[in-house]
């Protein structure tokens, strides 16, 4: 796979998993044992199941997130995400109610693709900044 | 400049500048007016490099970076890494814990005439600060 195509992947990954929620693609786009190694989280987010819980609890919370990539960098094998997702805080989020405010939640992702299928991701969410903007 | 130049600065960054804390490598690799991106919730957003280096030496003296993953294209390189330290000294306004912490990121650089000219930081906060006590 060239440069190229692991970018339109991880760029086809993001709109249809990550933005459009249509897990009925997963497969399309990452391999059998995919698992996003999330710092702040001890528990990695492990397969489909895990990932789709984590959206919903997401955009139950900021229905109008808007996940947008900002910058895009790939090399070899490896293609990197920086994200910055605004979004309005309308339902419950980590334990705090419903505060109407606007928030931006930024990070940058690290995918490792290989064949044409991501295999693994490190991702650096600013969950603390997040958090934050809510108080 | 090459991808693998742009890379070598990046890499001097944390071998040099954090691993050997060489303070008179900022000038030789970043330019003066670098820019630094720190998301909302970074707990430490310091002003300059040099503030930075300082501020580590007294809370984390024994700050080790470890480099996974480079990877470049363009005038961009990426690096994810990792770190070991021991909290010493006084950090945000709270006294030395004196306890053992790590960290993992993901740092995008851009580099430009050879020199860092921005930087977009992204750590763990949220774990640094639980391991140190500051919240639960």
């Amino acid at each position: 796979m060239s440069v190229e195509a692991n970018k339109e992947l991880v760029r086809g990954y993001v709109n249809a998993i990550l933005v459009n929620r249509d897990f009925s693609k997963f497969n399309d786009f990452t391999a059998p044992g995919f698992y996003i190694d999330r710092s702040a989280v001890p528990e990695a987010i492990k397969g489909e199941n895990a990932l789709h819980n984590q959206m919903d609890m997401l955009y139950g919370a900021f229905p109008d997130l808007d996940l947008q990539i900002v910058d895009m960098v790939a090399e070899g094998d490896k293609v990197v995400v920086r994200f910055a997702a605004p979004g309005t805080h309308q339902n419950t989020f980590a334990g705090i109610p419903a505060t109407g405010k606007r928030a931006t939640w930024k990070g940058i992702v690290m995918y490792h693709v290989v064949d044409g299928k991501i295999t693994e991701a490190w991702a650096n969410w600013d969950d603390w900044g997040l958090l934050e903007q809510l108080r | 400049m090459s991808i693998e130049a742009n890379k070598a600065v990046v890499t001097r960054y944390w071998t040099d500048l954090w691993n050997k804390k060489d303070e008179k490598v900022i000038d030789e690799i970043t330019h003066p007016d670098v820019k630094l991106h720190f998301p909302p919730g970074q707990a430490h957003q310091p002003p300059s490099f040099q503030v930075w280096l300082k501020t580590a030496l007294i809370a984390f003296p024994n700050v080790h970076f470890t480099i996974h993953d480079l990877v470049a294209e363009g005038d961009k390189v990426v690096c994810r890494w990792s770190y070991t330290a021991t909290n010493t000294g006084v950090f945000l306004g709270n006294p030395a814990t004196n306890r053992d912490v790590t960290d993992q990121g993901i740092n995008m650089f851009r580099i430009q005439d050879g020199k860092i000219a921005e930087m977009w930081m992204s750590g763990d906060s949220l774990g640094l600060l639980q391991q140190l006590g500051v919240i639960k």
